[in-house]
């Protein structure tokens, strides 16, 4: 157009700083109370636990000082080899198939409109507000190797029942289909609001550049949901590091060491064993170890978000 | 404004101060009792506080089983904040003694309340004690029996002129009893919980003991010498059962009851706590057979099964230790249970006070008198801090002897992995 | 480049008509103006041209092809968008290129559009960036690119200039303008500014309550409104509405008479207006000069000085408001008795149907 137009486009002044001590001193107060709660909570605990990991102590009490026994240990241990691999292992088969499957689903949902949608949705994501044990309860009648009602189709696939949760090979697997399926309510909840950012008339101006389908998902909507899809990713990374409640639950009784993940390891240590030096120590490393994966991937997504 | 609050409050305590300590002594009691065994006891304590009302007032709460429960006597012993009695697992005190959450109780105190170790079996009374020193009075005799359907062992000519099952003893008399109720159309010869460690250790446990094998000697070797060829028997006779299909392979507890109940299974392994449930079906008409319960059989030498107490103990409180007052009045308490302990013979268990367990009440209740034998020929866990309740032991049985009844681990290499693997726990 | 025709199209949203059997022809080349209230159906006879919405019934016609059933893209129209829909996470030259990597332009061809509307658009130094780093003005000129690389038939603008400020506004409606004289392409423009439609339409549609009031040039719609609502929407201020209490007849020109009894001759033949003498007097501001001859008296209530011209408010014997328009000079205050001298000639008739009449 003409360079009239020019003139008056150039981007606002960037605003001037300016802070009065009233302002800072505001600020202070409202963020005072989270301050002292996370460092009260956080922090002082965190700082805790690695002191604690270099000690040879019980769960509660007083120990002594051994410097890095305790890590000197934990890299002979052979369930800590373990422990480590489940882990990743578990992580591997929940994150990235959780992740896809809920925008899958959050990509269905969103089409549909009125009363129909909010059911669908509603379906989804029931299991999500069931608590653990109940998960436990429902998925370990239906996968019962005596009474379960998944059994008649997995003895038309197996030849006879299987009893799931004692077969090593199917053990991690099975439970991370259910752990998908209990948890993927929140990641597709947040993929549906991230899918209501984009404004329809997006949608419209694809519509009329005679967009296909497939394009508009891969050149508009995905690209226009990364930064969702590199949140869900994150927590759920950083939360199936953390796994626990369902492979203990599922694995009690049975071959827990072959199933063990790190927080059971931390567990057993600590609250089993009465070992607290020890178990602070898995602690620490699992701690670095989801900073150092969370950190790369978060960085690692957003670059390619960024392309 | 703030100073006549003050005034009010410190007031309102003065005044309210004396009528709580003339009132009666509180007694704060945990324990980890829920379904059957809780009812049961929920009874007991409401009768023990209106017997003693305005003396002693135990005021109860009810914990998660197991580690959980453990774990927070242990963090609240640490700081004092614990409760003034709780039940506790005999097989679990080596490890809350090292771990300092107990509290030694006694002769004195005992004797003061009335009890004597003269009251309790010899062997009950010695797992209650770590180095000569008592840290608990047992309270019951907890132990698995054998459940079975009585129409199907009468069908299959398993039932004597006692009306009591017969010819079930020795390793092969049973696999061959087990062989004709399933070929008399039942589809397992027994049940067993077969998908987890613990079930599987309290079978494995019973017959280790009926060969006086030992599982941890007085050196601290687990396994040791011939032991390791007696456990690899013990795990071969349930093995066997599986391999041959005529016990239920990785079966869940509520499966492997629910084989029994549903008449699927004619008998059944598993603790005496499930009583209730079979007393509770049966009065209902939702069994539909005719069921009893008989200690296990003899499988090799002479009777043994594998047993634990719950027991009362009293939990330290570090900095925080209560008079002697509350003392004296908490060993009443475990005294009165004891006294009173009839009546927790309903939740199946067998009373550990001698006196009220040769009562003629307790002879002639049943099915508890028909394996009261128990009593004398329980074997408890090795008292060492990796055993017990939740313990390492019990982990260790799920790792190997489970796989092995389910014929995933032979059991001879499954039994060298275990004792290696608790050897190796060893500190 | 290609005309457009509309035939008995009607739409509804459930027991909702929004559109109720429109018919028109856009010519080919025509830049034709959609004004109306908001809500009066215009965006959304547009959008059924875009093939956005679907239609409930008639045809829609593009060049010689039947479109209704088309999908948009096949329809050969483009649009810019209100808040003109640019993808935020692709540069300007990735915006302009997207639709015709769509259609498998070749790459050389798609850099010689781009860079010839971003040329033609001033875009060049904003060429990759991203609409988050842009203005609004040049967002919008991002929008228009987007559409001419796609060498349309037609161009669909959804209020375009509604999202800018005042001042940017009127240059950029100058803007469309040129746009118009070099392309030549046909247009299509829904504005509820009825500044944008006089200045930039060939023709306008006028639409009011889902239907057509009146479709002709700025100057027909100004001069000759088929109806009150569009003599009363067009014209700023809006035109003066008095009640009629006497129709009469002179040498066959209608002759009325107002509320306070003064008499006006007006070019509208008699023969023409309804039997049961029920009508509205319309008459604009610029047809009442304010005038020592006026026959018509009243008291100035307020009087806005616009420079150029003065306005004023004059309340008449009967308490009826008439606007008037004085020279820019004028000597009236709030409070002076004025005298009125209407311009019959230029003046119209409503019926009680709200029909118009215009002298001619």
């Amino acid at each position: 157009m003409s360079a009239a137009a020019t003139a008056t486009d150039v981007p606002l002044p960037a605003r001037k700083k300016r802070f009065n001590r009233n302002e800072v001193l505001a600020a202070l107060i409202f963020v005072l109370p989270f301050v002292v709660v996370y460092a009260v909570l956080f922090i002082y605990p965190t700082l805790q636990m690695i002191w604690l990991s270099f000690h040879k102590a019980p769960l509660i009490g007083p120990g002594t000082f051994i410097g890095f026994d305790n890590y000197v240990k934990l890299f002979k241990d052979k369930l800590f080899g373990v422990a480590f691999w489940n882990t990743v292992y578990f992580v591997l088969l929940t994150v990235v198939p959780a992740t896809l499957t809920a925008l899958a689903i959050a990509v269905g949902v969103n089409r549909l409109k009125g009363w129909m949608q909010s059911l669908i949705l509603a379906c989804f994501f029931i299991p999500y507000i069931l608590p653990v044990s109940v998960v436990f309860r429902v998925w370990g009648w239906m996968f019962d190797s005596q009474f379960g009602i998944l059994q008649p189709l997995i003895a038309l696939v197996a030849g006879d029942n299987v009893p799931v949760f004692r077969t090593l090979p199917l053990f991690m697997p099975t439970v991370a289909f259910i752990t998908v399926w209990w948890t993927i309510g929140f990641n597709i909840l947040l993929f549906i609001a991230g899918l209501r950012n984009i404004s329809p008339e997006i949608y419209e101006a694809a519509a009329l550049d005679g967009t296909s389908k497939w394009r508009q998902f891969t050149r508009i909507t995905w690209p226009l949901i990364w930064p969702v899809t590199v949140l869900v990713l994150t927590i759920q990374l950083i939360a199936q590091f953390k796994i626990f409640d369902q492979v203990y639950l599922f694995g009690n009784g049975g071959r827990s060491d072959a199933t063990m993940g790190l927080v059971q390891l931390i567990y057993r240590s600590a609250f089993q064993k009465n070992n607290g030096g020890y178990g602070a120590t898995v602690a620490v490393v699992l701690f670095l170890i989801i900073v150092v994966f969370s950190v790369l991937q978060f960085q690692m997504l957003r670059a390619r978000g960024e392309k | 404004m703030m100073k006549s609050f003050l005034k009010m409050a410190l007031l309102s305590t003065a005044l309210l101060m004396p009528a709580v300590a003339q009132a009666q002594e509180v007694v704060t009691w945990w324990d980890f009792l829920g379904g059957g065994d809780g009812v049961r006891m929920k009874a007991l304590l409401e009768k023990f506080n209106a017997e003693h009302a305005g003396k002693i007032e135990i005021q109860a709460t009810t914990l998660e089983w197991g580690t959980p429960f453990y774990t927070k006597v242990q963090t609240s012993a640490a700081i004092g904040e614990g409760p003034d009695v709780m039940t506790y697992h005999l097989s679990r005190l080596p490890l809350g003694v090292s771990s300092g959450a107990l509290s030694e109780i006694t002769t004195d105190e005992l004797t003061a309340a009335g009890l004597s170790g003269a009251d309790f079996a010899e062997s009950n009374w010695k797992a209650a004690q770590v180095d000569g020193k008592q840290y608990a009075v047992p309270f019951d005799i907890h132990s698995v029996v054998l459940y079975y359907n009585k129409d199907k062992l009468a069908a299959a000519g398993l039932i004597g002129d006692n009306g009591l099952p017969t010819g079930l003893d020795g390793v092969d008399n049973f696999k061959a009893a087990l062989q004709k109720l399933k070929d008399g159309g039942s589809e397992y010869g027994i049940s067993i919980h077969s998908a987890a460690g613990d079930s599987q250790w309290r079978i494995f446990y019973s017959l280790l003991g009926q060969q006086d094998g030992q599982f941890l000697d007085a050196d601290g070797n687990f396994l040791s010498g011939d032991n390791l060829d007696k456990a690899v028997k013990a795990t071969s006779v349930v093995a066997d059962w599986v391999k041959d299909g005529l016990a239920p392979a990785a079966t869940e507890y509520p499966a492997s009851i629910a084989l029994f109940t549903g008449g699927k299974a004619p008998l059944h392994i598993n603790g005496v706590w499930e009583v209730p449930t079979m007393t509770d079906l049966s009065a209902k008409g939702e069994l539909g057979f005719e069921w009893g319960a008989i200690a296990l059989p003899t499988f090799f030498d002479h009777p043994a099964t594998w047993a634990d107490s719950h027991a009362f103990a009293i939990p330290n409180r570090v900095g925080n230790e209560v008079s002697a007052e509350k003392r004296a009045a908490v060993l009443q308490v475990i005294a009165w249970m004891n006294k009173n302990s009839l009546a927790w013979a309903d939740a199946g268990h067998i009373p550990a006070y001698s006196p009220v367990r040769d009562s003629e009440e307790f002879k002639t209740k049943q099915p508890n008198a028909t394996y009261s034998i128990l009593a004398d020929t329980a074997v408890f866990d090795p008292s060492s801090v990796l055993a017990g309740v939740a313990s390492p032991v019990y982990d260790a049985a799920g790792n190997y002897l489970m796989p092995a009844v389910n014929g995933e681990i032979d059991p001879q290499s499954a039994m060298e992995q275990m004792r290696d693997d608790l050897q190796g726990q060893v500190e | 480049m290609a005309d457009i025709r509309l035939v008995n199209v009607s739409k509804h949203f459930g027991q909702v008509r929004v559109i109720e059997n429109v018919s028109m022809t856009i010519g080919s080349g025509e830049f034709m103006v959609f004004l109306g209230p908001s809500g009066c159906g215009k965006s959304t006879l547009l959008r059924m041209i875009a093939g956005l919405e679907d239609i409930d019934g008639g045809e829609i016609h593009i060049g010689d092809r039947r479109v209704d059933e088309l999908p948009p893209a096949e329809r050969g129209v483009a649009m810019v968008f209100q808040n003109y829909a640019l993808y935020p996470h692709m540069t300007v030259r990735e915006n302009m290129s997207f639709g015709l990597q769509n259609i498998r332009t070749p790459k050389q061809e798609i850099a010689k559009r781009v860079a010839a509307a971003a040329k033609t658009l001033e875009l060049e130094h904003l060429i990759d960036r991203k609409p988050g780093q842009l203005s609004g003005g040049q967002r919008q000129r991002v929008a228009i690119g987007r559409a001419i690389v796609r060498d349309p038939k037609a161009f669909l603008f959804d209020e375009p200039l509604s999202n800018l400020d005042a001042g940017l506004r009127a240059r950029t409606r100058i803007e469309f303008a040129q746009l118009h004289q070099r392309l030549k392409t046909t247009m299509i423009f829904v504005t509820h500014d009825q500044i944008e439609a006089m200045t930039l339409a060939d023709r306008i549609v006028v639409m009011n309550n889902r239907k057509i009031e009146q479709i002709g040039t700025p100057m027909e719609i100004y001069s000759r409104p088929a109806s009150r609502f569009v003599a009363a929407f067009v014209g700023s201020p809006s035109m003066n509405f008095l009640p009629v209490q006497q129709l009469s007849d002179r040498d066959g020109k209608a002759v009325i008479r107002l509320p306070d009894n003064s008499e006006i001759l007006t070019g509208i033949a008699s023969s023409r207006l309804p039997s049961d003498g029920q009508v509205t007097f319309g008459i604009r501001p610029e047809s009442v000069k304010v005038s020592a001859n006026g026959a018509v008296s009243g008291k100035a209530d307020v009087v806005e000085r616009l420079g150029e011209r003065t306005l004023a408010y004059v309340r008449l014997a009967d308490n009826s408001v008439v606007i008037a328009e004085d020279e820019g000079q004028s000597r009236i205050n709030v409070g002076d008795q004025v005298k009125l001298d209407f311009d019959g000639a230029s003046s119209h008739l409503f019926d009680s149907r709200d029909v118009a009449y215009s002298a001619g």
